[in-house]
Formats: structure tokens, C-alpha cells, sequence
């Protein structure tokens, strides 16, 4: 994208991520003329899906610094003696410690030949070492080499301290220990492909191998456990990966703000069906009793219990109104207040963990909130749900307010990097941005992703969320309808706490029989610079949740134990960096927007937005409903385009939008306004298109 | 309108099977008027003429057309009566049908209507070997455990306390001979029933003396249709000597014999507990007696809710009636105060359970009750009493002696003192009263 762009905006958003989305959407809406740029070929930034190949392409590449083709842009010539230039930081380091694995055994090539398959693997490994998508599998294949990987970590690393002092000390540790450690994980991993053959002494493994090898010989007699290599990645593109899953709150604002706004005619939704969690001392997920038909299902909890957890969340739904029962406790632990409330064990872990989403520390104000909250959330959509989700993954959130941009004549850009601000030297406001072709483009007011500060207003960075993605073969829990599933597997022992979101086809997250599971946790802040091997800090999660990964359990072969857990047939594993924000060194017209982060809802991002949006534009209405196409009159290029964009929903329609939906439907119409309108984005569709038709406007 | 649809598809000459496509098309007709308006009889009634009328109408079909409008409106009644028009035209299997209540309460449980359906299909799905009506005991506890995790739910749910109720009730009551009454003179023959019967039933009953079948008349004791207690007046007198006069009447018999120098002779029924209630097996009174204590345990967590309560008193009157009987009475004043508009109800409750009580000790043969210091205010099961000469209702609550007393036809003494009469209507037809004694009353308005 090397158009040139026009000289001057109101306003120019650096990153397409679902603050800036919001923003970009409600500014444009309202008449300001907005450049959105993105450095990415990609709409949603951290809050962006993708489909496996790319993902895995994604956790591949991550280390590696974005190429700066452009040519070096002559920066005397734009910038005036009264301004200072903010050079914009050179790349992304939004993650770390990427790695991803397809535990899937290829499919055999040449059946009779016992070590065929082998050979066939080594060669493939020399010929595409890195790239996932064309790199054969062994048994267990970690798809980008380790060794490279964590060198590449510590590359990595050692680039970011050089930006960066404080951080210097964990250096040595990892490449003292971590390379190690990764290499001896890998090699039992492996369990002897080539290792074996060569390492005559490893017979356990010599075995396997040749199990493996005589269950090839009868492809089509026994049908394999789990699908091959091939057959899985056949559908990479109905995959859709999050980077920042997050469920809505169904009275959150950001629900309430695609009513209003009616951007929700751009999205579809499901509900979050049920939440599950693990009790203390079980390994086993239990759902927990939310709703009034939930505990009168649940079979897990007494029926004292559960006239004590109805009487209590009965208190909650409007406890402002009865203070004496809370006042004592205003300053305790919620925990203390529960046990005030004669709540069991079992039921104050459903509240805390699953209800409120707190812990046990938290203080009965806020717990009390926070199930209120919950409690205002069920039943809005479907009696007994609190949540939704959008259909194709989180990342259709900034690309629907994107879109909304765009038809209300914002620019979209994406694949064009800002190398620097400028700023007026004394009154320290933004004059404009330099863009890696080397235009110059001014602006009133300037909103920046986190990720995109530049390097001297940063205040360091740290590991904000640790995440591991899953794709299983079935639910963690199967039930007779699928599910979406919220989890909360509470801290034990030296584990955290980690929130799981599970969903599959219906969501169109994955292809029919995959499962889709995101497991989410903070980073321990015991050393923010040691590298943590993610697959330890996940360990806990994956035993509750999983039998093992599909090699595991091809070699256990027949095992009983744990036969209704699901097998993890591809995961990955990244940190999600955010860095603090100097405010000092900020000038005063530059706005900047948060990562994703470890909360579970929008709020906070939607917080954000409003705010910055009532600084830039006090007394403008935010986000006012958008007209529907049928309303527009047609006379200008912009609302065109909005009507091709409908042309294609009918083509779109949903095979799932059976009656489930419309029973969502009648309950929504009961509501003021229906959110669950169809989707209008095409799956097949290669992201980073998807709002292509706004972008005529910049043409 | 309906009505003229219907005629235009009865009378019409036209080929069969173009009938046969008229009426497919009036069914989608009539799916759309009931997208309009889900609570039109009309529709509804047109539905099942048309379905009657097609050849092979599509059952499953109209099931999933139920499910439909009840996803909308679990309580709409009238796709609940249709659903129960179609499945019994389909054969659709029963237990599913149980299965669909099932997910239905699942989903709300405050649904009288389904916790209904389930009521009526349990006893034919699960019918229980002995008594009619009632369902299999391995279910019943079963559904005693999903109503119980209902009302814990939500206490205040009604639908719930009204099927526990129905579970606990008893089925009807067997029909049985309370009392058969012989006298010599004049010659009649006095037979008191459980349950009321027909005049016609009772013309088929067989009264035999010594073996020998009599003829006679039946006459009832009062003008009503059904009666309880029916005099037989033989053509010829009863003869003397020691005789031993049967009766068979609506299915049962009994039998009573009279020695030489009687001139009259009664035979009361043994009363036992299972009289008033149903007979329950170990297994079933280990889960009521469970049930009375997480009951009780709530009723601490939510004092004063009147359906806790009441069914604190169902279940105990289930258990053991007598045992229970103080703490019974005691629940049910404090329901006359939890819940005032229904005092009367609970106070004759009491009333019942009192008079039952007594029944159950009571020696009937005696003919000599006394129910003093009960606090009742209603005399009730008045049918096992039928054999009474003496009765002593004194220091009660009752309001009135009404049509109830009219049963009395040996009754010579009745005293009814320091009550709150004011009524004494039932009197004037108790031939054989010699004794009344009403002081301390209220003031009597009118004996009519």
C-alpha cells in the first residue's frame, strides 16, 4: 500500500485493535475525517483471530523483527527546527515465547516400508524447517525446531534489552538453563523417530516406533485414533484463533453499545452455554450452578446448598437495597461475608470463582459488585446465559467497528507502518505523523495502540496474560448439544488461576469434530525476566482438562484411564507482552489504548474508547445508531459500497442459524433490540480483507 | 369462520385427493393464523379437525409444531391440550413424551403445566401394581427428588409444592363397606360406603341371609344422587334366630352376624392409618422421613413460607399422623397466622386430620364417640360415623351443625356445647335424637 494518502485528518489511529476500532468507528461517524492505519496485513491487532496456517505461521515469525523494506525516509526534510520527532518503536513485541505443535502423525506415504515414513519426515524437516504449514510431522512434531526457537528467544531478548536496560538480568539465565531444558523436553517428545533408530538402546522407544510403523501397514483395517496430519490442516481455513478470547456480558457495555450503535448488524453471536470449574481435591469439571434452572439441575450440590446459594444470589441481584446485611463485611474478604452467609465450601468456589470472578481476597464490596454484574448479565439472552460470544472469534469485534468506520468514510490502510510523531517542540503537541514511505500526514489528535508507543514513552515491559490455545478432538465435557463452554480452573498449589474458553464449530472456531480450547493465565510476577516454559505454566490446566496430546496417547495406545477427556491435537503457546505507559514524555493530543489484558469482558477496553472519545469530541453523541443500508439514500460512494457489503449477506447465511437461533431471536425481541443479526463476513475470506470495501474510500 | 372451513371440507365433492392437498394447504393456513394469535381455540380445534380428516397426517410433524409454540410459551394450554390431542392419535411413545417434560422443567421449573402432563402421564407410564391412579413407587421417589431440588430452588415457586403435593396425596380411596346395619325391627338393612354410589349401582347389590339371596328395595338416605349410606327394606321381614346376613355391593362384601335376643346388630370396619393414608414401605418412609428433615432445615432458612410449612405438615401426616399429630397442630396454627386469608382452610385441615385420628382409635362399635377439646371446626368423614348414638362434639370451634349431620339415623344424644354455633340446619333430620344439648353458643339464626 504505497498510495498516497491525503495530507490531513482530524484524526489518525495507529492500530486496528478493538479500542481503536471503537474509537475509529464512533469519530468517523460522526463527520471526522480518520486515517487508520495498521503496520499489519491484518485488521484486530492482539485482538485478532486467525485461521491455523496463519497462526502457526504467526507464532513462527513473531521473534523476527517486520523487514523495513521502505526506503529510509529523509526526516530533516519533513520536520521543522520548532518540532521533535518520537521515533515510533521499531517492531511489535506484543508476544513472546511463541511456540505452536501439531501432535499429528502424517499419514503414511509408503506403508510396507517400515522405515519409510521416517525418511520421509527427515527430508521434509531439511526441506522446510521453519514453516509450519509445509513442515512434515513425525509422531510428535514441534513444528518449528526448538533449539532454532529458543535461540531465536533469546535473539529476541537480547534485542529487547538493548532497547530496553532493566532487563538485562534475565539473559543469562535463559540461555544458561532454558535451551537445555526445551532440548531434553523435545527429545522425549519426540519419542524416537529418528532418535530412536539411531539410539539403539532406547528400546521402549524402538518399540514405538515400530508400533507405530505396524499400525501403518493396516491403514485402512484399523481406523486411527486420532486424523492425520493432512486431514487436519485440509481445513486450516475454518479455523478461527483468537489472540485475546474474551466472552461479553450481556448487559456489558459493549453488548449495549452494538445495539446502539447498530454495528451489530455486522455480527453474529452465540451464547456461552454453561460454566464449568474444578473443585479442590477433583480433576474433574463440574458446571456450576449460575442460573435458576442451573441449580435446580445442578446434581452436584445439596438441596440446603442450594436454597442457601438461591437465598444469597437473590441478595446480590439488588443488595444496595439491603445494607444491614452486608455493612460488617464492607471492608472484609468476600470470602469472610460468604462464610458470614453460611454458603458451603463448594458454593463459595462457585461464587468466587465462577460467579463473581474474584478471588478469595477480594473485598465484599467488590465481590458483591462483581456477582451483581454477572447476575444483571443472565438471562437477558437465553434464561439461563450470562455471556455471548461472536460468531468467528473476537476478532470480528474491530472489524466490525472498522467497517462502520469505513462506510461513514473512514481510511483504512493497512501494511503501512508510521515510523515517528511529530510534535510542536514547546506547546508538546502532535503536528502529525511520518509514514514509512515517507509522507508526512497531519492531525488534531493521534490514538496509539500500546504496542505501537513510541520507544521513549514506554515505561517497560511485562508479561501481561499467558496464553495456550488447544485444538482437541472433542469437549473437555462432552454433553448431548455442543457447548461454549467458560471455565475457571482456580489456583492450586503453585499453579495459577486460569480462565478457559471453549468452543467449536457452532461458534465456526473450528471444523466439525474439533474443539477449540483458549486457556488464559497471569504470569507469576516472581521475576518478570525469567523465561518460563509456558508448557509448565499450563501443566495443571491441560491435566484437568485433557488426556494427554494425541502422540502421548497414540504410544499409551488403548488406555482406558481418562477416556472421556478430549486429546489435544495442536496447541500453541505465547505471553501477551503490554508495556506501561510514560505519560510524561506523551505530548498531550496522543491517546493511548491498552492491550487486551487478563479481563474477561470488554469493559475496560469500551471504558477506554468512551473516554478517549468524550476528550477528543466533548459534547459529540458516541456511537449514535447507524442508519441501515435500506435507509441510506444512495448518492454518495461510501453508502454504495455499504450496499455491495449487503449484497453479501445472503450469500452468508449460516447453515447453523437453525432453531437455536430462533428461539434467541424471539427472546431478543423481547429485549429493545436484536443484536444476533447475520453475520457479514465471509469465512473463506483471507483475513485482512474483510473491510475491503471500505477501503475504496481512500483509493 | 372456522366453522363454515369445516362444513366446505365436509360437504366437498371434489376428487379425494385434491381434498387431500386443501387440507395440507389449510394446514400451513392455519400454522400462520396460529403465528398470530397462539391462543386461539379455533385454530387449535381446526387443527384437529384437519388432522383427523387427512389420511395419513403427519404426527410428528404437529409434535414438533408443539415444540415449537412451546418454546415460545411453556404455559400456553392450548398446545398443551393439542399435544395431548396428537399423541394420543400418534402412539407417540409415552416415555417420551416424559423425557420432553423433563427438559421443559429443566429449563423453568416454575411450569405448572408441565409438572401437570408429567402427573398424567407418570401413572400411565409407570402405573403402580395395587392402587389406581398412582405411580410406580421406585418413581415416585424419584420424583420426590426432582420437586425437592425444585422448591429448594425457589421456595416460593407454587408449581412445585402442588406436584409434591399430588405426589404425596393418596390415589383414590378403595371403595370398601364401612358399616353394614341390621335390625329386625322394623326390617331394614343399613349399608355406609366409602365412596358414594349411584342409585342403579345399588339396585345390583345382592343382600343374602344365611346364604339365601333377598329381594327388596334400596332407598337412599337423602335425596342426592350419589349417597354413601342406603337402606335396603326387605320384601319379606328378616326372620329369627341367629342369622348371618352378607351384603355385595359395587364390587365388595361383608358379612355380619346377628345373635338370637338382638334385635339389631353393627359391624364397623377396622380402622387403621393406612385408612387415611396410603401405606408406604420402608424404602419409601426412609426418603419422607429424609424429606421432613431437609424440609425442616429449610423452613428454618426461609421462616415463614407458607409452603414449607404446609408441607412440613403433608409430609408428616404422610409418615405417621398420629405421632406427628401435636407438632401438626402446632404448624397449622402458625400457618393460620403466617398466611390469614387461608386460616379456615388450614383450620379445618386440622379439623380433618382430628377427626381422622380419632377414627383410626377410635371403638366405632361402641357407637359412642366423643371428639371434645379437638378445636375443630368441621366435622368431616361424617361416613364412618353413620353407626353413632352418642356424640359429644362439646368444646370444639364449630360454626354450624349442617346438611353433614343429616347422616344420623340412630343418633340419640348430641351435645355440643361451648361451641361458636350458630346454624343448626342438620338437625331437623336426625330421627332418632332424644338428647341436644347446644350451651354456650352463639345465638341461633334460624331453623328452617
Amino acid at each position: 500500500m504505497d498510495e498516497v494518502l491525503p495530507e490531513e485528518f482530524d484524526v489518525i489511529l495507529i492500530g486496528t485493535g478493538l479500542p481503536e476500532s471503537v474509537l475509529s468507528g464512533a469519530l468517523s461517524r460522526i463527520g471526522k475525517t480518520v486515517l487508520h492505519v495498521d503496520s499489519n496485513e491484518y485488521y484486530g491487532g492482539s485482538w485478532a483471530s486467525f485461521n491455523i496456517k496463519t497462526f502457526d505461521k504467526l507464532m513462527s515469525e513473531t521473534q523476527m523483527h517486520q523487514e523495513d523494506n521502505s526506503n529510509p525516509v529523509n526526516l530533516e526534510a519533513l520536520i521543522s527546527e520548532d518540532e521533535e520527532f518520537l521515533l515510533m518503536s521499531a517492531s511489535q513485541q506484543n508476544l513472546s515465547n511463541c511456540q505452536s505443535y501439531c501432535y499429528l502423525s502424517k499419514q503414511p506415504v509408503e506403508p510396507n516400508v517400515v522405515a519409510g515414513p521416517d525418511e520421509v519426515e527427515i527430508s521434509d524437516e531439511k526441506d522446510g524447517p521453519v514453516d509450519v504449514a509445509t513442515t512434515a510431522p513425525t509422531m510428535v512434531q514441534k513444528h518449528s525446531d526448538t533449539e532454532d526457537l529458543s535461540c531465536r528467544d533469546v535473539d529476541f531478548e537480547e534485542r529487547n534489552n538493548s532497547d530496553n536496560d532493566n532487563e538485562k538480568p534475565g539473559v543469562s539465565d535463559k540461555q544458561s538453563g532454558d535451551p537445555a531444558k526445551e532440548k531434553s523436553t523435545d527429545n522425549d517428545s519426540r519419542n524416537g523417530q529418528v532418535d530412536a533408530f539411531n539410539n539403539a538402546t532406547s528400546e521402549e522407544k524402538l518399540e514405538n516406533a515400530s508400533d507405530q510403523s505396524s499400525q501403518a501397514d493396516l491403514p485402512h483395517k484399523e481406523t486411527p485414533l486420532f486424523p492425520f496430519y493432512e486431514k487436519f490442516y485440509e481445513n486450516w481455513r475454518r479455523f478461527n484463533l483468537d489472540l485475546s478470547p474474551k466472552v461479553m456480558f450481556s448487559r456489558g457495555q459493549l453488548v449495549e453499545l452494538l445495539i446502539q450503535s447498530n454495528v451489530c448488524r455486522y455480527l453474529e453471536f452465540r451464547n456461552v452455554t454453561r460454566t464449568l470449574t474444578v473443585l479442590s481435591g477433583e480433576n474433574r469439571l463440574q458446571p456450576v450452578p449460575c442460573s435458576r434452572a442451573d441449580v435446580f439441575k445442578s446434581k452436584f450440590v445439596t438441596v440446603v446448598e442450594k436454597r442457601i446459594l438461591m437465598r444469597f444470589l437473590t441478595l446480590c441481584a439488588n443488595f444496595e437495597q439491603h445494607p444491614q446485611e452486608y455493612e460488617a463485611y464492607k471492608d472484609r474478604p468476600f470470602q469472610d461475608f460468604l462464610q458470614s452467609k453460611h454458603l458451603s465450601t463448594k458454593v463459595q468456589h462457585f461464587i468466587i470463582h465462577s460467579i463473581a470472578m474474584v478471588s478469595e481476597q477480594t473485598s465484599t464490596m467488590e465481590g458483591l459488585h462483581a456477582t451483581q454484574k454477572f447476575l444483571k448479565s443472565l438471562g437477558r439472552y437465553g434464561s439461563s446465559h450470562a455471556f455471548l460470544y461472536p460468531m468467528y472469534g473476537v476478532g470480528e469485534l474491530p472489524q466490525a467497528f472498522s467497517r462502520l468506520s469505513a462506510v461513514f468514510g473512514g481510511t483504512f490502510c493497512l501494511r503501512r507502518r508510521v515510523i515517528g510523531i511529530v510534535a510542536d517542540k514547546t506547546s508538546r503537541a502532535v503536528k502529525g505523523v511520518i509514514d514509512s514511505t515517507g509522507q508526512r500526514i497531519k492531525c488534531q489528535h493521534l490514538v496509539l495502540d500500546e504496542s505501537h508507543l513510541p520507544d521513549i514513552c514506554r515505561s517497560g515491559f511485562k508479561r501481561e496474560v499467558s496464553r495456550a490455545i488447544y485444538v482437541t478432538n472433542k469437549s473437555v465435557s462432552p454433553s448431548e448439544t455442543e457447548e461454549v463452554s467458560l471455565i475457571t480452573l482456580p489456583p492450586i498449589g503453585n499453579f495459577p488461576l486460569y480462565r478457559v474458553i471453549e468452543a467449536g464449530p457452532l461458534c465456526c472456531l473450528s471444523p466439525k469434530n474439533y474443539y477449540v480450547v483458549h486457556a488464559l493465565t497471569k504470569p507469576s510476577c516472581v521475576d518478570e525476566n525469567a523465561i518460563v516454559d509456558l508448557k509448565e505454566t499450563f501443566h495443571s490446566a491441560e491435566k484437568t482438562m485433557f488426556a494427554g496430546t494425541a502422540a502421548e496417547l497414540e504410544i499409551a495406545n488403548n488406555n482406558e484411564s481418562d477416556k472421556q477427556k478430549p486429546a489435544v491435537l495442536w496447541a500453541a503457546y505465547f505471553n501477551m507482552m503490554s508495556c506501561g505507559v510514560n505519560n510524561d514524555s506523551l505530548p498531550g493530543n496522543v491517546y493511548v489504548m491498552s492491550s487486551p489484558g487478563f479481563e474477561l469482558g470488554f469493559d475496560k477496553a469500551m471504558n477506554e474508547a468512551r473516554r478517549t472519545f468524550e476528550i477528543i469530541c466533548p459534547d459529540e453523541e458516541f456511537l449514535p445508531r447507524a442508519p441501515e443500508p435500506e435507509e441510506i439514500v444512495f448518492d454518495d460512494e461510501g453508502y454504495k459500497s455499504e450496499n455491495n457489503g449487503n449484497s453479501r449477506e445472503n450469500s452468508n447465511e449460516q447453515p447453523e442459524a437453525g432453531n437455536g437461533d430462533y428461539m434467541e431471536t424471539e427472546e431478543d425481541l423481547q429485549e429493545e433490540e436484536e443484536p444476533d443479526v447475520q453475520g457479514l463476513i465471509d469465512q473463506e475470506q483471507g483475513v485482512g480483507d474483510h473491510v475491503s470495501d471500505g477501503n475504496g474510500d481512500n483509493a | 369462520m372456522w366453522n363454515y372451513r369445516k362444513k366446505c371440507f365436509a360437504n366437498s365433492e371434489k376428487p379425494k385427493s385434491e381434498i387431500e392437498a386443501m387440507l395440507n394447504s389449510e394446514l400451513t393456513f392455519i400454522e400462520s393464523c396460529l403465528r398470530n394469535n397462539p391462543k386461539s381455540y379455533g385454530c387449535w380445534h381446526q387443527r384437529c379437525f384437519v388432522l383427523l380428516k387427512l389420511k395419513t397426517p403427519d404426527w410428528k410433524r404437529e409434535l414438533q409444531l408443539c415444540n415449537l409454540f412451546l418454546q415460545f410459551d411453556d404455559r400456553n394450554f392450548h398446545c398443551w391440550d393439542y399435544r395431548r390431542f396428537v399423541c394420543s392419535h400418534s402412539n407417540h411413545p409415552l416415555k417420551d413424551e416424559i423425557d420432553y417434560t423433563n427438559k421443559l422443567i429443566e429449563s423453568n421449573f416454575s411450569n405448572y403445566s408441565s409438572w401437570h402432563y408429567r402427573s398424567k402421564l407418570l401413572p400411565e407410564v409407570y402405573p403402580d401394581s395395587s392402587v389406581g391412579n398412582k405411580i410406580a413407587e421406585r418413581k415416585l421417589l424419584e420424583e420426590l427428588e426432582l420437586v425437592q431440588n425444585a422448591f429448594f430452588t425457589d421456595p416460593n415457586d407454587q408449581s412445585a409444592w402442588f406436584y409434591h403435593k399430588w405426589l404425596l396425596g393418596r390415589g383414590h380411596p378403595m371403595q370398601s363397606i364401612l358399616s353394614l346395619h341390621v335390625s329386625r325391627f322394623p326390617s331394614t338393612l343399613t349399608c355406609t360406603l366409602r365412596k358414594p354410589i349411584k342409585e342403579e349401582d345399588c339396585q345390583q347389590a345382592l343382600v343374602r341371609v344365611n346364604g339365601t339371596v333377598i329381594s327388596g328395595k334400596w332407598k337412599p338416605h337423602s335425596s342426592a344422587c350419589y349417597m354413601n349410606t342406603w337402606t335396603f327394606t326387605p320384601h319379606e321381614k328378616i326372620g329369627t334366630g341367629l342369622i348371618s346376613v352378607s351384603c355385595q355391593v359395587d364390587g365388595v362384601e361383608t358379612q355380619i352376624t346377628m345373635e338370637i335376643d338382638d334385635n339389631e346388630a353393627l359391624c364397623c370396619a377396622k380402622n387403621t392409618i393406612e385408612t387415611f393414608c396410603e401405606s408406604s414401605s420402608d424404602a419409601k418412609l426412609l426418603v419422607l422421613e429424609e424429606e421432613l428433615n431437609s424440609c425442616r432445615e429449610l423452613n428454618e432458612l426461609e421462616p415463614d413460607n407458607k409452603w414449607v410449612v404446609l408441607t412440613l405438615v403433608f409430609l408428616m401426616k404422610a409418615i405417621d399422623p398420629i405421632r406427628f399429630f401435636s407438632e401438626m397442630k402446632e404448624l397449622l396454627k402458625s400457618l393460620c397466622i403466617i398466611d390469614s386469608k387461608r386460616s379456615c382452610y388450614y383450620q379445618d385441615l386440622h379439623s380433618k386430620y382430628a377427626v381422622e385420628n380419632w377414627i383410626i382409635c377410635a371403638d366405632l362399635q361402641s357407637r359412642k364417640a366423643d371428639l371434645r377439646n379437638k378445636g375443630i371446626t368441621r366435622l368431616c368423614h361424617v361416613e364412618f360415623l353413620v353407626g353413632l348414638t352418642h356424640l359429644d362434639l362439646s368444646h370444639n370451634k364449630l360454626k354450624a351443625l349442617g346438611s353433614t349431620f343429616l347422616v344420623f339415623p340412630w343418633l340419640q344424644e348430641l351435645k355440643a356445647d361451648d361451641n361458636e354455633i350458630t346454624e343448626i340446619d342438620g338437625l331437623k333430620a336426625l330421627p332418632s335424637l332424644i338428647t341436644l344439648s347446644l350451651n354456650s353458643n352463639g345465638t341461633i339464626l334460624e331453623l328452617r
